[in-house]
């Protein structure tokens, strides 16, 4: 048998579309060419394959046609554009919905500034505002506090101890990060040399 | 009351075919453009139904009307677009797999495949496989011998059958 015409007849097998005897005809033959049969069975399988390609696409792609919709649009075809056209809208919404949201977001924006605006505007016709002058803070003279007297009397003993027990006339240890002094220097007010 | 009568036919026999068309109209112009094919397609009926009404099987008249529609479409897409429907590329990896790669991947492939088929093998692997029709449906609806239908169909399964096994080759 010719090899086109066997494909055929196998498709036409798979399809459903051989009438019984002619299915059986080729049964026969298939069962005596095992060639015949190999390239009838590729055939049928690449008729499965573009079947269920094909259906998984559309499978993918479903979306059920609106109910009654033709049945509206026959009972009054004069509605059938203005149907056609709210189907349309109804494809576009995601696109519309984040216009209008959009649109919400801007309004609301604009009536805060307009708010903000008036408050300003209203504000500057009162005139400027006068604010009562707080009392002032007395003042601490911290250049009179040495940093000895800010510790406490427990503190303050040690460290007088401290500087009590340093042999006298000597110079700091480390001088300090900017060279001018270390940190006991620092503690020392002019009264607290007698100390030393 | 002959009109309503029309009507209520033209409307029973959408209702029956509706999903059938529009998965027609997804595997000819993919599933962003079948929407408004669909559509394209009722309205192209509604306004010829005066015409027809009554001079033969309507299913059949809806199914003509559906591929003037798609074939219409096909004409009118812009210059310079793939001549495949939206999903089809066959530049892309999936094209390129193979069986071992997964039943997915071989939908992919095999989806590739017939992308790259001619229009008119395309056409009847759409009214065969998406349309769900018979050869002698497909015949009506291309105006066609039963025997072009055939023909077409297995040369359109042979081109996919060899372009897949070249796949899998490489």
């Amino acid at each position: 048998m010719d090899r086109d015409a066997l494909e055929r007849l196998a498709m036409d097998r798979a399809g459903g579309e051989l009438d019984a005897d002619t299915e059986a005809l080729l049964g026969a033959y298939l069962a005596d060419h095992p060639e015949a049969r190999r390239a009838a069975a590729e055939m049928e399988s690449a008729y499965r394959r573009c079947r269920e390609a094909i259906a998984a696409q559309v499978e993918a792609a479903a979306r059920p046609f609106p109910a009654g919709q033709a049945g509206r649009a026959t009972r009054a075809p004069g509605r059938a554009t203005r149907d056609s056209g709210r189907a349309t809208r109804a494809a576009r919404a995601p696109r519309r919905s984040v216009g209008r949201w959009l649109a919400r977001a801007a309004a609301v924006l604009a009536i805060l500034g307009l708010g903000a605006g008036g408050g300003w505007w209203l504000g500057r016709q009162a005139g400027p505002r006068t604010v009562p002058a707080m009392p002032a803070a007395p003042a601490v003279a911290q250049a009179d506090v040495s940093p000895l007297d800010r510790l406490g009397p427990f503190w303050r003993e040690k460290v007088a101890t401290l500087l009590e027990g340093r042999p006298a006339g000597r110079a700091p240890a480390r001088a300090g990060r900017n060279g001018t002094g270390g940190r006991w220097s620092e503690l020392l007010s002019p009264d607290k040399e007698t100390i030393r | 009351m002959a009109q309503r009568h029309d009507m209520a036919e033209l409307e029973q026999a959408w209702a029956g075919i509706a999903d059938r068309l529009r998965a027609y109209f997804v595997c000819r112009a993919g599933p962003t453009d079948a929407d408004d094919l669909l559509q394209d397609c009722f309205l192209r009926a509604m306004g010829s139904w005066n015409g027809f009404a009554g001079r033969g099987r309507c299913e059949g008249w809806l199914w003509r009307i559906a591929v003037r529609t798609a074939a219409d479409a096909y004409r009118r897409r812009p210059r310079g677009t793939a001549p495949w429907p939206d999903g089809f590329d066959p530049a892309a990896p999936q094209a390129a797999a193979t069986a071992e790669a997964g039943p997915s991947a071989e939908a992919e492939a095999v989806w590739a495949a017939v992308g790259r088929l001619d229009p008119p093998q395309r056409e009847v692997l759409a009214l065969r496989f998406a349309a769900d029709l018979s050869y002698a449906e497909i015949a009506d609806a291309l105006d066609v011998p039963v025997g072009t239908v055939r023909s077409r169909l297995h040369r359109a399964i042979a081109g996919v059958r060899d372009r897949i096994s070249r796949a899998d080759e490489t």
